[in-house]
């Protein structure tokens, strides 16, 4: 017999994991609404979040520094590097260009390194100075050469660019972090609060509490600040927002920095409970999508509030039904939303048929 | 179909004809055979990609289910070679129907997260012990109410079909009656030769009404469907032809390593179908063997490459989409700009 304690207890799980589907729901939303643009690579924000957050903390305890400076510091570190890795994403694979930019040359100097590592097992500084070497011969090549393939990409060829870095920022994680789970201490303490029958974790608490704050931040930042207002603008006609004096660039660059940000805020709140390894990612960004698609593709506030819907149907789907199952249930919830209520609870049908791709 | 693809279809039909005369080594035939099982999945996807414009990230799913039908019928029923088969693509093509019905009426991400979700589903399942599944079944129905005991006698001969992790072996070689298929080079023709087959299926596709507005629809969808084309039709039949090759190409995988395990399903099978399309060039079919042979050989080449292969796919497939779209065959035509080249816009 299942009792209501139970029925609460599997609500809570859900919420953890529903918390982590809502921000990802929200960067989705939020670099779909400036670039129509599925991000296939916004799951794996969350993943960096969370390992580069328990690499960092580790390192600093290592070093001596107590938990209540280590952690806090890590997080700002953690989200810090992975916002700036979606800015990096942003400027080599996906804005348009007709040249090679210094970040594209950047991006060739690493890889040429890592595979002189790699493949031919060279040292630091020769592997360091062939990479140099060569790009620096590139540019004098290319410098002038005008690329036409990203003058103006398509949103087919951008959402399968997206895919790609997905691929790339998962290997890269592989390569770096291994295939190991990482931990982290819960940032409060451990004792489970006892409630109607049911136990909730503290940590769990406080992830709700931090990403409804992030939510609730995002949400006053796109309606009372200049820039955020600038954002919509984008969002709603690019052309005319353009008009208006607004560097268009400049606001998808943000977008792509923000949905990073969010994230990886998710990934480090909830690696104390739920672990993270470099493979999480791609499970996270199709039930993310779950939650954008059901809280009606654009609309953020629907995404976050979907997210956590999504989050206790597969708690309670997990307990209720098949634990090993439980991502095939939620992923024909997933599935369910898309076939029968496309614009979502919150979105219109008219707008599911109409934009570019 | 053109004269450009006439010549290279004869080409092509010398080639596989000759290969295994030319080319002995079992090892590179085992090569170039799984090659060809890919590129006949990559021609199928080459079709909705380039053609309808549609993302589909599962055709691992469709691959799966080819292949567990055929293992399943074959090992657990004794179900003949080529009723595996049909009952495969047939079940492919319920699938595809279900899942593309819905989502091909909105625009092109909905199908991309949709195929995801199915190719994640049916690993899922295929992966899962069918004990747990019949469990499951169990618990549901005692649940409502039905006799546990005999729930339990009905399902238990369907508590172990698809292996679970370790895999369904034992599957039969393919053939009709007494004459089997075994040796490299057998394989080699009846890999190649259903290659060849779709082969011109596709391209008199191509050529034909169906063709022409596929390239409409890709072009901008709107201004086809006030031209009278009936795209939400036309866009399901292309995906469930899709499905229908990469289920050929699951029977005959299925038949040709005897063993089948869940992990050969997966999203990475699905992603790498994928690359090769897009390496080989997908607004062109022959992109897709072609695309399906480089990334077959390729790694063998490169076999240092270890557990990094999804790091080299995610990397081609960037350095692909950024600076060269239309893929190797795309780039060769418009260097050499053949006059009957199909660009679609």
């Amino acid at each position: 017999m299942v009792s209501s304690s139970d029925i609460l207890q599997y609500i809570f799980s859900g919420i953890t994991v529903g918390s982590i589907y809502a921000m990802v729901g929200l960067g989705f939303t939020m670099v779909y609404n400036s670039t129509s643009i599925i991000n296939f690579a916004q799951g794996e924000f969350v993943m960096l979040g969370g390992l580069m957050g328990v690499t960092c903390a580790g390192a600093l305890s290592e070093a001596g520094m107590p938990a209540h400076f280590a952690i806090p510091l890590a997080f700002v570190l953690a989200v810090g590097a992975t916002t700036i890795v979606g800015m990096l994403m942003e400027k080599v694979a996906v804005e348009p260009t007709d040249h090679l930019t210094v970040f594209h040359y950047g991006g060739m100097a690493a890889i040429i390194y890592g595979l002189c590592r790699v493949l031919t097992d060279q040292s630091v500084p020769v592997a360091l100075a062939v990479a140099v070497i060569l790009t620096i011969g590139a540019y004098l090549l290319l410098k002038n050469k005008t690329i036409h393939s990203m003058k103006n990409p398509s949103v087919l060829q951008l959402i399968i660019i997206t895919i790609a870095m997905s691929i790339l920022l998962r290997g890269i994680a592989m390569f770096v972090f291994g295939k190991d789970a990482y931990f982290m201490k819960h940032f409060v303490t451990e004792d489970p609060i006892n409630i109607l029958g049911a136990t909730l974790l503290p940590q769990t608490l406080l992830v709700v509490v931090v990403i409804t704050l992030a939510a609730v931040l995002v949400g006053l930042f796109y309606a009372f600040t200049l820039t955020g207002k600038a954002m919509k603008a984008c969002a709603f006609n690019r052309d005319t927002a353009k008009l208006m004096g607004i560097n268009d660039r400049q606001m998808i660059l943000l977008s792509f920095a923000l949905a990073a940000l969010v994230g990886a805020i998710a990934g480090f709140m909830v690696t104390p409970i739920t672990l993270m390894d470099y493979d999480r990612g791609g499970m996270l960004a199709l039930k993310g999508f779950g939650a954008a698609v059901l809280g009606g593709l654009g609309n953020g506030f629907g995404a976050v509030l979907a997210g956590f819907i999504l989050g206790i149907i597969e708690g309670l789907g997990a307990g209720l039904i098949s634990s090993g199952y439980k991502d095939a249930i939620s992923l024909m919830v997933l599935l369910g939303v898309l076939f029968y209520k496309p614009s979502g609870l919150f979105g219109s049908t008219e707008a599911a048929k109409f934009k570019d791709f | 179909m053109g004269r450009g693809n006439f010549i290279t279809l004869v080409i092509f039909g010398i080639l596989v004809a000759v290969f295994p005369w030319i080319v002995t080594n079992p090892y590179y035939l085992r090569v170039i055979n799984f090659a060809g099982i890919f590129g006949i999945i990559c021609i199928g996807l080459s079709l909705l990609l380039g053609y309808a414009g549609q993302i589909s990230i599962g055709q691992a799913g469709f691959f799966a289910i080819g292949a567990y039908t055929s293992g399943i019928l074959t090992v657990h029923f004794g179900y003949p070679v080529w009723a595996g088969i049909l009952v495969g693509i047939a079940l492919n093509i319920l699938v595809a129907i279900v899942v593309g019905i819905p989502t091909l009426k909105l625009r092109g991400h909905y199908l991309a997260m949709a195929t995801l979700g199915i190719g994640e589903i049916i690993h899922i399942v295929a992966q899962a012990d069918t004990e747990d599944f019949t469990d499951l079944i169990q618990a549901i129905g005692e649940k409502l109410g039905y006799n546990s005991d005999k729930l339990y006698s009905a399902l238990e001969p369907y508590s172990a079909l698809t292996g679970g992790p370790s895999g369904l072996p034992g599957i039969p070689p393919l053939g009709i009656g007494p004459w089997e298929v075994t040796t490299p080079t057998e394989w080699f023709y009846a890999i190649w030769v259903v290659a060849f087959i779709f082969m011109v299926l596709s391209l008199n596709l191509i050529h034909s009404r169906i063709g022409r507005a596929l390239r409409a629809i890709h072009g901008n969808e709107e201004a086809a469907r006030a031209m009278g084309v009936n795209t939400p039709r036309l866009k399901v039949g292309v995906f469930v032809l899709s499905a229908v090759m990469a289920s050929v190409a699951g029977s005959l995988y299925a038949h040709y390593v005897s063993f089948i395990s869940p992990g050969t399903f997966s999203i990475h099978e699905s992603i790498l179908v994928l690359v090769m399309v897009a390496v080989g060039g997908m607004m062109n079919v022959w992109g897709a063997l072609v695309g399906a042979v480089i990334m077959s050989a390729l790694p063998e080449s490169l076999r240092f490459f270890h557990d990094y292969d999804i790091l080299m796919y995610g990397l081609v497939l960037l350095l692909i989409m950024m600076f060269m779209p239309d893929g190797i065959v795309g780039q060769i035509q418009k260097v050499f700009k053949f006059s009957n080249s199909e660009k679609a816009g």
